[in-house]
């Protein structure tokens, strides 16, 4: 009978396009927290120049998603441990659907708007891509152009280089 | 044709390294009469980033010849030898007041050069063309840069700068004063607003330059000495930066590029930018867009206080979200290595455009096309952010492996903070290896080395050369990481690291890991004595955390770990909270002291012990143990009706976890081989039986090993 309002803000991205956020997603806009209240007695959109509408399109998404799920408190000490194998199936494949290109958008916007969950998650995915991969693997892998020279490469492998001979 | 060099500037001043591309849509731009949206290069130089580097487009005719008027001067100026050298003292004192402009254009300028022009690092690659870059690759053909300043025959209104290296003469820049003039007040007034601050006027002034690529930044660099009072003497027709100047220029910018780099970052770059880039000109108001839109510049690029802000907060918020990302919260690894980096390193940064930027696969030209805006710094800035974020979940393996793939990765992978957790497992380690990471681990927290090895035995050594040869061979290593990373070091870890790593590797830990908090040390040769641990308990006064055992019970005889040592931690360590031991020297004598003076001990381990009887266990236990949660008899006989007097006294127990085997048992060979196996057997039995107790039972765990005995063909049943 009664729909329940939801608090909404306005989000506007680069293309123009403007979102109505949920509240409850918005809180975890880290970088947005402090102006909620501002946010949502105005009506104009706040614009966020460096944020395209697919990338946060994706970025309600996988709020929505995880929005019952509080993530476990991040315990500097273990994170190491932590590592890559927390991924779960579904954040793996969500990421990574749309390619890498969408997914290093994700993290610039997730590290824009302060979004530590996310950030950590799409982190991990691409720390999985390099894991265990040999130099000339992830520089394929990234398009990365390998501008050592030789003298530094040679350099760069004897300070790596775990066992003397 | 004012127009179209208008359009060349820009162009050039959005991104000065894109030349090809810039020449190539240039050329459409003006064929179709439409203008040239500046914004679009860098997604069409990144695309081009990856193509066949060697491919070069010639010079174009069109500009050459839209500039001739100004080649003639420059030309001419050339042979104005002694005007040179004027010029040139004449830049010299220029160059104090701009420091940082000069070594932040050349910083830029290298920030723009793709990674196929050329691996070196070029001093002040003031050019405008691929083909003079070629030329410097080889450092003698290095050639005088000149710098162009003529004035247009009646108005004097137009400035001409040209960076014109010899040989590449289709460029130039077309600066009118006038409006550079009032945009760069404006400019001044809004800087100095937001700072609040007018004795950094200056340096905020040229800090607003620094976004742009060298052309512009020369020329305001000009202007804004005018401004300044200082006669630029119009006869002085060009300047001359000769090599040894151009030097001077980049060993000043170390110095100055720290406090200009905060200056940029800290104030909104991306509307200076946008005045600079696109507000310099009125003529140019008018641009493409990608929709082939014709869109007012304007309404495009807003200055960000009229549009886009509505409220204080909110323009600051903005702000922060377009340019100042991530500082507050991002590692704080840009902070200082940015710069380093930058100035080390400059041609990898184009080439990472691969990594964050990679979109010449995605069809994301809009994005693309925004990320222009920003200026190449910010997305280097976020790129390193992101990467370093990354590189935080990489175990240490990969780490190093990453710094192989190029320089700044190689830069970015060996922060500091990215190496607080070093593990270093199964692995053969040189002394040189340990030296060389020690470098980068000065914030190190947990060191973990497990199962290292040494090289391999040689054929002519003799398994006792060998062995002494390669004794301790590792300890200067490890004495230099724990040096470097005194202060932060919190856990220590040595597991089985035999003959490579002594007991002195312990003692180096007392020696300089102050606030050491979790220290283990696995190993089955050389247990430390009563003296390294004195050293340990006098030097790391916050153990919280102590493991000293090994792992082969053969070893576990006669070892130096001793009461003694019980006694040194009993009086050392009583804010203990974890402790294993190990050894068949320790007893009841030891246990008691340590059961009296750590009262907040949380968990025992006793590795390899002798048995563990209930006589033992009272006088422990009216003495102490009474917050004990955990218990570990780890091959280590324990008496049933200890475990059970245990149990009564402690109230907190939540484990006690014992495992058993028949070779693990009565290691000291007091009994005969008879009465060996039946006392085993009873033990296992009246544990077991203990195990059915309601209470005790819930919180035993029990795993015996099989015994059984050949001669009497009898099964014990024991599992």
């Amino acid at each position: 009978m009664y729909k329940k309002i939801v608090p909404q803000i306005k989000l506007e991205t680069y293309e123009k396009e403007v979102f109505e956020i949920d509240l409850d997603i918005a809180k975890k806009f880290g970088k947005l927290v402090p102006v909620l209240q501002e946010l949502l007695n105005d009506d104009k959109p706040l614009t966020i120049k460096t944020i395209n509408s697919g990338t946060l399109k994706k970025i309600i998404t996988w709020c929505t998603y995880h929005k019952g799920r509080s993530p476990p408190p991040e315990d500097d000490d273990n994170r190491m441990k932590h590592s890559t194998e927390e991924v779960s199936s579904w954040d793996d494949k969500f990421l990574q659907e749309d390619g890498q290109a969408a997914l290093f958008d994700l993290i610039s916007a997730a590290h824009t708007l302060d979004i530590d969950g996310l950030l950590d998650v799409a982190c991990k995915v691409v720390a999985t891509m390099i894991k265990g991969k040999a130099p000339e693997e992830i520089r394929k892998v990234f398009n990365i152009k390998n501008d050592f020279t030789q003298q530094e490469e040679d350099q760069v492998r004897k300070e790596n280089d775990w066992c003397e001979d | 044709m004012i127009d179209k060099e208008y359009m060349e500037s820009d162009s050039l001043s959005t991104n000065n390294m894109s030349h090809r591309t810039d020449d190539r849509s240039l050329m459409a731009s003006s064929s179709e009469n439409s203008i040239l949206d500046p914004r679009i290069i860098p997604n069409s130089r990144m695309e081009n980033n990856f193509e066949d580097k060697n491919e070069q487009e010639p010079p174009q005719n069109k500009k050459a010849q839209n500039n001739s008027q100004a080649l003639e001067q420059s030309h001419s100026a050339e042979n104005k030898f002694e005007k040179n050298r004027k010029q040139r003292d004449l830049f010299e004192e220029l160059k104090q007041e701009s420091l940082n402009e000069s070594s932040l254009s050349s910083t830029s300028n290298d920030m723009y050069s793709s990674p196929a022009e050329g691996g070196d690092h070029l001093p002040f690659n003031c050019k405008s063309d691929n083909k003079p870059l070629k030329k410097y690759d080889s450092p003698a053909s290095i050639s005088p840069v000149t710098f162009e300043k003529s004035h247009s025959n009646d108005s004097g209104k137009n400035i001409y700068v040209t960076s014109n290296d010899i040989g590449s003469k289709n460029d130039l820049i077309n600066l009118s004063p006038d409006e550079p003039h009032s945009n760069s007040d404006d400019l001044i007034c809004g800087m100095k607003k937001e700072s609040g601050q007018s004795d950094n006027l200056l340096l905020e002034t040229q800090a607003a330059t620094i976004v742009n690529p060298v052309h512009n930044t020369v020329g305001n660099f000009l202007h804004d000495s005018e401004n300044q009072g200082r006669e630029l003497n119009n006869t002085v027709e060009s300047l001359t930066l000769s090599p040894q100047i151009l030097e001077d220029f980049e060993n000043l910018e170390s110095h100055t590029e720290e406090e200009v780099d905060s200056v940029i970052y800290d104030k909104s770059t991306d509307s200076v930018c946008s005045n600079k880039i696109f507000g310099r000109n009125e003529s140019l108001t008018v641009f493409s867009d990608t929709d082939g839109d014709a869109v007012n510049e304007e309404e495009v690029l807003p200055p960000n206080e009229e549009v886009m802000m509505v409220g204080d907060r909110r323009k600051s918020l903005s702000r922060q979200l377009s340019v100042d990302v991530g500082r507050a919260t991002g590692p704080n690894i840009l902070e200082q290595p940015e710069t380093e980096v930058e100035d080390e390193y400059p041609q990898s940064v184009s080439s990472m455009d691969g990594f964050t930027l990679s979109r010449s696969s995605s069809q994301d030209s809009v994005l693309s096309e925004r990320l222009s805006q920003y200026s190449q710094r910010e997305i280097t800035r976020k790129r390193r952010h992101a990467l370093c974020r990354i590189f935080s979940f990489l175990d240490t393996t990969s780490l190093i492996q990453v710094a192989l793939v190029c320089r700044e990765w190689k830069k970015i992978s060996r922060h500091p903070s990215l190496w607080k957790h070093v593990y270093l497992k199964n692995q053969k380690c040189s002394l040189e290896f340990l030296l060389n990471i020690s470098k980068w681990c000065t914030s190190m927290e947990t060191l973990h080395l497990e199962g290292l090895k040494t090289r391999e035995k040689k054929e002519f050594e003799t398994e006792e050369d060998y062995n002494k040869r390669t004794r301790a061979v590792l300890e200067p290593g490890l004495e230099k990481l724990l040096q470097v990373s005194e202060s932060t070091l919190k856990t220590a870890t040595i597991i089985h690291c035999e003959n490579i790593i002594t007991d002195k590797g312990l003692w180096l830990v007392s020696c300089y890991s102050r606030v050491v908090r979790k220290v283990t040390y696995i190993c089955n040769t050389d247990l430390p004595g009563a003296d390294v641990i004195w050293a340990l308990g006098a030097g790391c006064r916050d153990i919280s955390y102590l493991n000293i055992t090994l792992t082969d019970p053969s070893a576990a005889v006669g070892v130096k770990f001793n009461n003694k040592c019980l006694q040194v931690i009993s009086q050392f360590c009583q804010d203990l909270q974890t402790l294993c031991i190990c050894g068949t020297e320790i007893d009841m004598n030891g246990l008691v002291l340590i059961a009296k003076s750590c009262q907040r001990l949380s968990k025992l381990e006793i590795h390899y012990g002798i048995t563990v009887t209930e006589d033992t266990m009272v006088a422990v236990c009216r003495l102490g143990l009474h917050n004990l949660q955990q218990i570990y008899f780890n091959f280590t006989p324990v008496e049933a009706k200890a475990i059970l007097q245990l149990y009564k006294s402690s109230k907190h127990l939540q484990k006690i976890h014992i495992s058993l085997d028949i070779s693990c048992f009565d290691l000291k060979g007091e009994y005969k081989e008879e009465d060996k196996m039946k006392k085993y057997a009873d033990m296992v039995k009246n544990l077991k039986e203990l195990q059915k107790k309601p209470g005790v039972g819930n919180i035993l765990k029990l795993s015996c090993g099989e015994v059984f005995i050949n001669t009497e063909k009898k099964f014990f049943g024991l599992f």
